[in-house]
């Protein structure tokens, strides 16, 4: 960028403005200004637009920037917070991520279906149940009333209620069958827990083992290819060590017994040659 | 280590003290942080200039002879990483034709100022962001000098040595700076008044 030659007056205005000038140019200028109306034009727009600049607000609160040490550094690396994921996505990544929440959640249902477990909705209520579903009141019996039997739900709308059966009579038991407790349900909770673990501790010995049987398997598998290959590879190796080398021990093997022959007093034999039989071949 | 002077924290810097360091980033960020706003105008382009900033200041603080300087050298790597960027990105190409006598300048802050509508665009914006519109489109010699001087409190001899040009250039960059600024705001309609 070129800078403009410029009335050496004007510098000295800014230097004026910012308060720069030592105080004998600053008298002299003062002077200047106040006898030139066009420098003194320059100075009062000059100090109109500085002031103006003050209108420029810069309230954007700045960021911290702080230097780790390495050590430091490195810890804060493995504080990273990850982002919140939609609950899907947890969902699905528990769910793939984790075969034994599914084996889990799997034995709680069996679980549960093994016991008969079963939600009834009751005059606005859940009621969870375990055991036999209670038989349909008969016909023949005569219906007392219409309102439900047994508690009213009002005094417990939402609580979780059991009965263990036992009874014939369903409405006897609805009318006795006292409600769970949370105690009681806890303590039943935690025999599901017990089992749970008890069948996942067996599920993974069976996993183990099953594990160390596809193992052996695999290895002999795999042995046995092995010594397959290595036999191939052999055989391979010697047919081509035969096709390299074959021939000419063959004929050196038959030159070295018709010679011998030959010491013997044996009239020998006409033998082709090889380039004979190889030509004779071709045609 | 709040006591110390800039030239103290940086000795110790330079003998290894991240600490100290960290007190010279703490006394000048938001003045360095603020620089960078007003130079290349949005918040997070800024946050990554005085970051790079800093960091190049970390890495080359032993070859800072006079510990005093400290703020005027960062505030010079600002200024010279926000010069990179323009540069790169050719954010300023229309700006850069500028020259210093006004005469383009003027022209097509006019262009600008029908298009837009004079009264409507005084209406519609503050005086600051006008200010900063204004400012944004002057050249970036011009306006790290009004910065330093007006906003950072940096003397012309101190700007002289952050951007490597005598303290008289410096003073003339400021006066071409604000009448620039004067005739873009009365262009867009807002009265500059005098000031004695």
């Amino acid at each position: 960028m070129t800078e403009n030659p410029l009335d050496p007056r004007m510098e000295k205005l800014v230097a004026l403005l910012y308060g720069e000038l030592p105080a004998e140019e600053e008298r002299l200028l003062r002077l200047q200004i106040e006898s030139d109306p066009a420098l003194r034009a320059e100075w009062e727009a000059l100090g109109g637009t500085r002031r103006m600049m003050q209108a420029w607000e810069n309230e954007d609160a700045p960021p911290q920037f702080v230097f780790l040490q390495e050590e430091e550094s490195r810890s804060a690396e493995t504080r990273v917070v990850r982002p919140a994921m939609p609950w899907r996505a947890r969902l699905r990544g528990m769910l793939l991520g984790s075969g034994w929440a599914v084996a889990a959640a799997a034995l709680v249902v069996a679980v549960l279906a093994v016991n008969d477990f079963r939600i009834v909705r009751q005059d606005g209520g859940l009621t969870f149940r375990f055991g036999a579903a209670s038989e349909p009141v008969a016909s023949s019996e005569p219906v007392l009333s219409s309102e439900p039997q047994g508690v009213p739900l009002e005094a417990v709308p939402m609580e979780p209620s059991i009965d263990r059966g036992g009874s014939g009579d369903p409405r006897i038991l609805q009318a006795s069958a006292p409600y769970l407790t949370r105690e009681e349900f806890e303590v039943y909770n935690e025999g599901v827990a017990r089992t749970i673990i008890g069948l996942l501790n067996e599920y993974g010995r069976q996993q183990e083992q099953e594990i160390a049987g596809v193992l052996t398997v695999a290895f002999g598998e795999m042995a046995a290819k092995h010594g397959q290959d290595y036999d191939d590879l052999r055989g391979r190796i010697e047919a081509i060590r035969l096709g390299l080398g074959g021939e000419q021990y063959r004929q050196g093997e038959q030159v070295d017994y018709l010679m011998n022959q030959n010491r013997s007093g044996i009239e020998l034999p006409v033998s082709d040659s090889p380039e004979t039989e190889t030509k004779g071949e071709e045609k | 280590m709040d006591s110390l002077s800039d030239e103290q924290l940086v000795a110790l810097t330079q003998e290894g003290n991240l600490h100290a360091f960290n007190r010279l980033t703490a006394r000048w960020e938001a003045s360095l942080f603020r620089f960078a706003l007003r130079l290349v105008g949005n918040r997070e382009d800024a946050r990554d200039v005085c970051q790079d900033a800093l960091m190049k200041a970390y890495l080359n603080i032993q070859k800072l002879r006079e510990g005093s300087k400290f703020k005027s050298w960062t505030h010079h790597i600002v200024l010279n990483l926000c010069r990179d960027r323009f540069r790169s990105a050719g954010a300023r190409a229309e700006t850069q034709s500028f020259e210093e006598d006004g005469i383009q300048e003027t022209r097509v802050a006019m262009t600008r100022a029908r298009k837009e509508g004079i009264e409507q665009k005084a209406e519609k914006v503050g005086l600051s962001r006008l200010l900063e519109d204004v400012m944004g489109k002057l050249p970036i010699e011009q306006r790290s000098a009004i910065l330093l001087r007006e906003y950072h409190g940096f003397t012309s001899e101190e700007i002289a040595e952050i951007v490597g040009v005598p303290a008289a250039t410096v003073r003339t960059r400021i006066f071409y700076g604000l009448r620039s600024v004067r005739r873009m705001l009365t262009e867009r309609g807002i009265e500059v008044p005098m000031h004695s």
